[in-house]
Protein backbone atom coordinates (compact mmCIF):
# COMPACT_ATOMS: atom_id res chain seq x y z
CA UNK A 1 0.00 0.00 0.00
CA UNK A 2 1.69 3.53 -0.78
CA UNK A 3 0.17 6.73 0.35
CA UNK A 4 0.49 8.62 -2.90
CA UNK A 5 -1.11 11.74 -1.03
CA UNK A 6 -1.35 11.39 2.46
CA UNK A 7 -2.94 15.14 2.40
CA UNK A 8 -4.45 15.98 -0.45
CA UNK A 9 -7.34 18.01 1.11
CA UNK A 10 -8.79 19.21 4.08
CA UNK A 11 -13.13 19.06 3.74
CA UNK A 12 -15.76 20.43 5.20
CA UNK A 13 -18.50 17.98 7.43
CA UNK A 14 -21.02 19.37 4.79
CA UNK A 15 -18.50 17.93 1.72
CA UNK A 16 -18.17 14.76 3.37
CA UNK A 17 -22.18 14.68 4.19
CA UNK A 18 -22.92 14.89 0.61
CA UNK A 19 -20.07 11.84 -0.10
CA UNK A 20 -22.10 9.65 2.58
CA UNK A 21 -25.17 10.34 1.09
CA UNK A 22 -24.28 9.60 -2.33
CA UNK A 23 -22.66 6.39 -0.98
CA UNK A 24 -26.37 5.42 0.33
CA UNK A 25 -25.46 6.04 4.25
CA UNK A 26 -28.93 8.33 4.55
CA UNK A 27 -30.99 5.65 3.02
CA UNK A 28 -29.12 2.55 4.86
CA UNK A 29 -27.43 1.15 2.05
CA UNK A 30 -23.64 1.78 3.10
CA UNK A 31 -21.54 0.09 5.93
CA UNK A 32 -22.17 0.93 9.01
CA UNK A 33 -19.47 3.11 9.90
CA UNK A 34 -20.12 5.10 7.17
CA UNK A 35 -24.28 5.59 8.70
CA UNK A 36 -22.63 6.15 11.54
CA UNK A 37 -20.98 9.05 10.50
CA UNK A 38 -24.10 9.81 8.75
CA UNK A 39 -26.11 9.91 11.86
CA UNK A 40 -23.24 12.19 13.10
CA UNK A 41 -22.89 14.83 10.61
CA UNK A 42 -27.08 15.25 10.60
CA UNK A 43 -27.17 15.37 13.84
CA UNK A 44 -25.16 18.92 13.97
CA UNK A 45 -27.18 22.25 13.83
CA UNK A 46 -25.87 22.86 10.31
CA UNK A 47 -27.42 22.25 7.22
CA UNK A 48 -26.49 20.13 4.15
CA UNK A 49 -24.71 22.75 1.93
CA UNK A 50 -23.75 22.24 -1.29
CA UNK A 51 -20.26 23.67 -2.87
CA UNK A 52 -21.65 26.66 -4.40
CA UNK A 53 -23.19 27.77 -0.90
CA UNK A 54 -20.01 26.80 0.89
CA UNK A 55 -18.30 29.15 -1.44
CA UNK A 56 -20.66 31.81 -0.99
CA UNK A 57 -20.57 31.70 2.84
CA UNK A 58 -16.62 32.07 2.30
CA UNK A 59 -16.64 34.88 0.22
CA UNK A 60 -19.15 36.51 2.13
CA UNK A 61 -16.60 36.58 4.99
CA UNK A 62 -13.39 37.20 2.65
CA UNK A 63 -13.11 40.62 3.85
CA UNK A 64 -12.16 39.32 7.62
CA UNK A 65 -8.95 37.28 6.12
CA UNK A 66 -9.94 34.58 8.28
CA UNK A 67 -7.30 31.80 7.52
CA UNK A 68 -8.68 28.33 5.86
CA UNK A 69 -8.67 26.40 8.90
CA UNK A 70 -11.23 28.79 10.68
CA UNK A 71 -13.42 29.01 8.33
CA UNK A 72 -13.24 25.34 7.80
CA UNK A 73 -14.32 25.75 11.43
CA UNK A 74 -16.87 27.99 11.24
CA UNK A 75 -18.45 26.02 8.97
CA UNK A 76 -18.39 22.83 10.21
CA UNK A 77 -19.75 24.31 13.98
CA UNK A 78 -22.05 27.31 12.60
CA UNK A 79 -21.46 29.14 15.48
CA UNK A 80 -24.32 31.55 17.51
CA UNK A 81 -22.50 32.73 20.05
CA UNK A 82 -19.59 35.16 20.32
CA UNK A 83 -17.90 33.32 23.02
CA UNK A 84 -18.09 30.32 20.21
CA UNK A 85 -16.43 32.53 17.71
CA UNK A 86 -13.82 33.50 20.08
CA UNK A 87 -13.40 29.93 20.45
CA UNK A 88 -12.68 29.38 16.74
CA UNK A 89 -10.62 32.71 15.70
CA UNK A 90 -7.43 33.19 17.21
CA UNK A 91 -6.73 37.04 18.48
CA UNK A 92 -10.36 37.92 17.65
CA UNK A 93 -10.17 41.19 19.61
CA UNK A 94 -7.34 42.26 17.48
CA UNK A 95 -8.43 40.84 13.94
CA UNK A 96 -12.48 40.73 14.25
CA UNK A 97 -13.66 43.42 16.74
CA UNK A 98 -17.14 43.02 17.77
CA UNK A 99 -18.44 43.96 14.23
CA UNK A 100 -16.20 41.28 13.00
CA UNK A 101 -18.01 39.02 15.24
CA UNK A 102 -21.50 40.25 14.66
CA UNK A 103 -20.79 40.09 10.90
CA UNK A 104 -19.64 35.87 11.33
CA UNK A 105 -22.74 35.06 13.39
CA UNK A 106 -24.90 37.12 11.23
CA UNK A 107 -23.50 35.27 7.78
CA UNK A 108 -23.39 31.76 9.94
CA UNK A 109 -27.37 32.68 10.59
CA UNK A 110 -28.43 33.69 7.61
CA UNK A 111 -26.56 30.91 4.92
CA UNK A 112 -25.45 27.62 6.61
CA UNK A 113 -27.15 27.52 10.36
CA UNK A 114 -29.53 24.91 10.51
CA UNK A 115 -33.36 26.69 11.77
CA UNK A 116 -34.34 26.03 15.67
CA UNK A 117 -36.90 23.99 16.31
CA UNK A 118 -38.86 26.45 18.21
CA UNK A 119 -38.38 29.15 15.30
CA UNK A 120 -40.32 29.58 12.48
CA UNK A 121 -38.18 29.01 8.67
CA UNK A 122 -36.93 32.40 8.21
CA UNK A 123 -37.76 33.87 4.65
CA UNK A 124 -33.30 34.76 4.06
CA UNK A 125 -32.78 31.07 4.95
CA UNK A 126 -35.16 29.79 2.44
CA UNK A 127 -32.48 27.93 -0.05
CA UNK A 128 -31.10 26.34 2.80
CA UNK A 129 -34.44 25.63 4.25
CA UNK A 130 -35.40 24.35 1.42
CA UNK A 131 -32.62 21.76 1.17
CA UNK A 132 -33.47 21.30 4.78
CA UNK A 133 -36.79 20.14 4.10
CA UNK A 134 -36.17 18.16 0.88
CA UNK A 135 -33.07 16.34 3.30
CA UNK A 136 -35.81 15.07 6.03
CA UNK A 137 -37.99 14.12 3.56
CA UNK A 138 -35.58 11.75 1.59
CA UNK A 139 -35.08 9.89 5.20
CA UNK A 140 -38.57 9.71 5.46
CA UNK A 141 -39.19 7.82 2.55
CA UNK A 142 -36.13 5.38 3.22
CA UNK A 143 -37.35 4.66 6.46
CA UNK A 144 -41.11 3.58 5.32
CA UNK A 145 -39.32 1.48 2.23
CA UNK A 146 -36.92 -0.34 4.98
CA UNK B 1 -12.27 16.89 11.14
CA UNK B 2 -12.10 15.30 7.43
CA UNK B 3 -9.09 14.93 5.18
CA UNK B 4 -9.21 12.81 1.56
CA UNK B 5 -6.00 10.82 1.18
CA UNK B 6 -5.01 8.92 -1.67
CA UNK B 7 -3.65 5.78 -1.78
CA UNK B 8 -2.37 3.23 -4.60
CA UNK B 9 -2.56 -0.60 -3.69
CA UNK B 10 -2.50 -3.74 -5.25
CA UNK B 11 -6.17 -4.88 -5.07
CA UNK B 12 -7.39 -8.71 -5.15
CA UNK B 13 -9.83 -10.02 -6.56
CA UNK B 14 -11.63 -12.60 -5.95
CA UNK B 15 -12.69 -15.30 -9.54
CA UNK B 16 -15.96 -15.34 -8.34
CA UNK B 17 -16.28 -11.51 -8.49
CA UNK B 18 -14.75 -11.64 -11.77
CA UNK B 19 -18.02 -11.58 -13.73
CA UNK B 20 -19.05 -7.78 -12.07
CA UNK B 21 -17.47 -4.65 -13.57
CA UNK B 22 -14.15 -3.94 -12.32
CA UNK B 23 -14.78 -0.76 -10.58
CA UNK B 24 -17.96 -2.58 -8.27
CA UNK B 25 -15.41 -5.53 -7.66
CA UNK B 26 -12.77 -3.50 -7.12
CA UNK B 27 -14.58 -0.69 -4.66
CA UNK B 28 -16.26 -3.58 -3.28
CA UNK B 29 -12.64 -5.34 -1.81
CA UNK B 30 -11.54 -1.65 -0.73
CA UNK B 31 -14.66 -1.21 1.72
CA UNK B 32 -13.77 -4.35 3.33
CA UNK B 33 -9.88 -3.59 4.01
CA UNK B 34 -9.85 0.13 4.14
CA UNK B 35 -13.37 1.36 5.70
CA UNK B 36 -13.26 1.94 9.35
CA UNK B 37 -9.58 0.65 9.88
CA UNK B 38 -6.98 3.16 10.98
CA UNK B 39 -3.94 3.86 8.68
CA UNK B 40 -0.98 4.66 10.97
CA UNK B 41 -0.10 7.80 11.65
CA UNK B 42 -2.92 9.16 9.53
CA UNK B 43 -6.31 8.14 10.77
CA UNK B 44 -9.78 6.51 10.94
CA UNK B 45 -11.12 5.58 7.51
CA UNK B 46 -14.79 6.78 7.14
CA UNK B 47 -15.69 6.32 3.34
CA UNK B 48 -14.11 6.11 -0.32
CA UNK B 49 -14.41 9.38 -1.82
CA UNK B 50 -13.52 7.93 -5.04
CA UNK B 51 -11.18 5.68 -7.12
CA UNK B 52 -9.12 7.36 -9.23
CA UNK B 53 -7.27 5.19 -11.56
CA UNK B 54 -7.75 1.20 -12.41
CA UNK B 55 -4.93 -0.85 -14.07
CA UNK B 56 -4.14 -4.47 -14.20
CA UNK B 57 -6.37 -7.46 -13.78
CA UNK B 58 -3.42 -9.57 -14.11
CA UNK B 59 -4.24 -13.25 -12.63
CA UNK B 60 -1.19 -14.78 -11.28
CA UNK B 61 -0.17 -18.66 -11.48
CA UNK B 62 -1.26 -21.03 -8.91
CA UNK B 63 -3.94 -18.29 -7.86
CA UNK B 64 -7.13 -17.78 -9.62
CA UNK B 65 -7.61 -14.18 -8.47
CA UNK B 66 -6.99 -11.48 -10.56
CA UNK B 67 -4.80 -8.49 -8.93
CA UNK B 68 -5.76 -4.78 -10.12
CA UNK B 69 -3.19 -1.63 -9.36
CA UNK B 70 -5.62 0.44 -7.81
CA UNK B 71 -5.00 4.07 -7.27
CA UNK B 72 -8.14 5.82 -4.94
CA UNK B 73 -9.14 8.42 -2.35
CA UNK B 74 -10.62 7.58 0.70
CA UNK B 75 -12.14 9.96 3.69
CA UNK B 76 -10.06 9.81 6.71
CA UNK B 77 -10.77 11.25 10.29
CA UNK B 78 -7.97 13.34 11.35
CA UNK B 79 -8.61 16.15 13.31
CA UNK B 80 -6.25 18.97 13.27
CA UNK B 81 -4.58 19.73 16.82
CA UNK B 82 -6.94 22.79 18.23
CA UNK B 83 -9.85 22.46 16.62
CA UNK B 84 -13.07 22.52 18.07
CA UNK B 85 -15.34 19.52 17.76
CA UNK B 86 -18.70 19.00 19.25
CA UNK B 87 -19.52 15.31 20.34
CA UNK B 88 -21.73 13.17 22.96
CA UNK B 89 -20.64 12.45 26.37
CA UNK B 90 -20.59 8.89 26.55
CA UNK B 91 -18.81 7.80 30.02
CA UNK B 92 -16.98 9.44 32.64
CA UNK B 93 -14.87 7.85 35.34
CA UNK B 94 -12.26 9.22 37.78
CA UNK B 95 -9.87 9.70 34.56
CA UNK B 96 -11.44 11.91 33.14
CA UNK B 97 -14.30 11.65 30.35
CA UNK B 98 -14.95 9.70 27.23
CA UNK B 99 -16.64 11.42 24.08
CA UNK B 100 -18.23 9.81 21.42
CA UNK B 101 -18.79 10.95 18.00
CA UNK B 102 -20.88 7.76 16.83
CA UNK B 103 -18.71 6.62 14.12
CA UNK B 104 -15.36 7.28 16.76
CA UNK B 105 -15.27 6.51 20.35
CA UNK B 106 -12.14 6.79 21.60
CA UNK B 107 -11.69 10.59 22.21
CA UNK B 108 -10.35 10.82 25.74
CA UNK B 109 -10.87 14.06 28.35
CA UNK B 110 -8.06 14.01 31.30
CA UNK B 111 -9.35 14.67 34.34
CA UNK B 112 -6.57 17.71 34.56
CA UNK B 113 -8.38 19.29 31.47
CA UNK B 114 -11.67 19.69 32.88
CA UNK B 115 -12.77 23.09 33.64
CA UNK B 116 -11.19 24.64 36.97
CA UNK B 117 -12.68 23.70 39.51
CA UNK B 118 -14.12 20.33 38.77
CA UNK B 119 -15.20 17.20 40.90
CA UNK B 120 -15.93 13.99 40.50
CA UNK B 121 -19.02 13.16 42.38
CA UNK B 122 -18.90 9.73 43.94
CA UNK B 123 -22.62 9.19 44.12
CA UNK B 124 -23.95 9.82 40.86
CA UNK B 125 -20.49 8.83 38.92
CA UNK B 126 -20.02 12.28 37.20
CA UNK B 127 -18.05 15.55 36.73
CA UNK B 128 -19.32 18.68 38.26
CA UNK B 129 -17.48 21.69 37.19
CA UNK B 130 -18.09 24.26 40.36
CA UNK B 131 -18.77 27.69 38.58
CA UNK B 132 -19.45 30.57 40.90
CA UNK B 133 -20.67 28.15 43.58
CA UNK B 134 -22.75 26.54 40.84
CA UNK B 135 -23.19 22.82 40.20
CA UNK B 136 -23.16 22.48 36.72
CA UNK B 137 -23.14 18.21 36.23
CA UNK B 138 -21.89 16.77 32.79
CA UNK B 139 -25.06 14.50 32.21
CA UNK B 140 -24.09 11.27 30.28
CA UNK B 141 -25.56 12.11 26.43
CA UNK B 142 -24.75 15.81 26.31
CA UNK B 143 -23.14 17.08 23.64
CA UNK B 144 -19.84 18.49 24.85
CA UNK B 145 -17.55 20.92 23.02
CA UNK B 146 -14.00 20.25 23.27
CA UNK B 147 -10.26 20.70 21.96
CA UNK B 148 -8.30 18.38 20.33
CA UNK B 149 -4.96 18.80 21.99
CA UNK B 150 -3.44 15.67 20.68
CA UNK B 151 -3.60 12.50 18.61
CA UNK B 152 -1.96 9.64 19.47
CA UNK B 153 -1.17 6.59 17.18
CA UNK B 154 -1.04 2.94 19.36
CA UNK B 155 0.62 0.19 17.16
CA UNK B 156 -0.71 -3.13 17.82
CA UNK B 157 0.91 -5.10 19.91
CA UNK B 158 3.25 -8.28 19.03
CA UNK B 159 2.75 -11.58 20.25
CA UNK B 160 6.05 -10.91 22.56
CA UNK B 161 3.93 -7.87 24.00
CA UNK B 162 0.94 -9.87 23.69
CA UNK B 163 2.95 -12.98 26.05
CA UNK B 164 4.54 -10.68 28.71
CA UNK B 165 1.99 -8.41 29.55
CA UNK B 166 -0.18 -9.26 32.96
CA UNK B 167 -3.56 -8.10 33.66
CA UNK B 168 -4.34 -5.02 33.53
CA UNK B 169 -1.88 -3.63 30.83
CA UNK B 170 -3.77 -1.02 27.76
CA UNK B 171 -2.35 -3.48 25.21
CA UNK B 172 -4.55 -6.18 26.23
CA UNK B 173 -7.37 -4.21 26.71
CA UNK B 174 -10.95 -5.75 27.89
CA UNK B 175 -14.37 -6.53 26.57
CA UNK B 176 -14.99 -2.78 27.69
CA UNK B 177 -12.18 -0.82 26.70
CA UNK B 178 -10.85 -2.83 23.84
CA UNK B 179 -7.25 -2.03 22.33
CA UNK B 180 -7.77 1.52 20.54
CA UNK B 181 -5.06 2.21 17.76
CA UNK B 182 -6.10 5.94 17.83
CA UNK B 183 -6.76 7.92 20.48
CA UNK B 184 -7.92 11.62 20.38
CA UNK B 185 -7.36 13.77 23.37
CA UNK B 186 -9.17 16.61 24.09
CA UNK B 187 -9.47 19.26 26.80
CA UNK B 188 -12.22 21.83 27.68
CA UNK B 189 -10.72 23.89 29.83
CA UNK B 190 -11.54 27.51 28.09
CA UNK B 191 -14.40 29.89 27.32
CA UNK B 192 -17.27 28.21 24.97
CA UNK B 193 -16.16 24.59 26.27
CA UNK B 194 -17.66 22.17 28.03
CA UNK B 195 -21.38 21.17 27.46
CA UNK B 196 -22.92 23.27 25.20
CA UNK B 197 -25.71 24.35 26.76
CA UNK B 198 -23.70 26.00 29.34
CA UNK B 199 -22.91 28.59 26.39
CA UNK B 200 -26.18 28.55 24.71
CA UNK B 201 -26.77 32.33 24.52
Amino acid sequence: MKLLQPNVSTVCNSEVLQVLTERGAGRGRALPTERLAHQYLSSQPVLPLTSVQLQQFFDSLQAYRLTRGELLQLANLAPRTPVEVHLVVADCEARLGEAGVEAVLAAVEARIAAPLEEQEQEPEAGEGGGAEAGEGEGEGVGDGGA
Amino acid sequence: MFIITQIEDQIRVLPADLTKAPLDAVTQVIEQRFVDKVIPNLGLVVSIYDVTNIEGGFVYPNDGAAFFTVQFRLVVFRPFIGEIIVGKLKSCSREGLRISLDFFDDILIPEHALQDPSFYDESERLWVWKFDSNDMYMDLQEPIRFRVHSVKFNSPPTPIQLANATGDDKLLGTAAKPFSPMVVVGDINGDGLGCTAWWAG
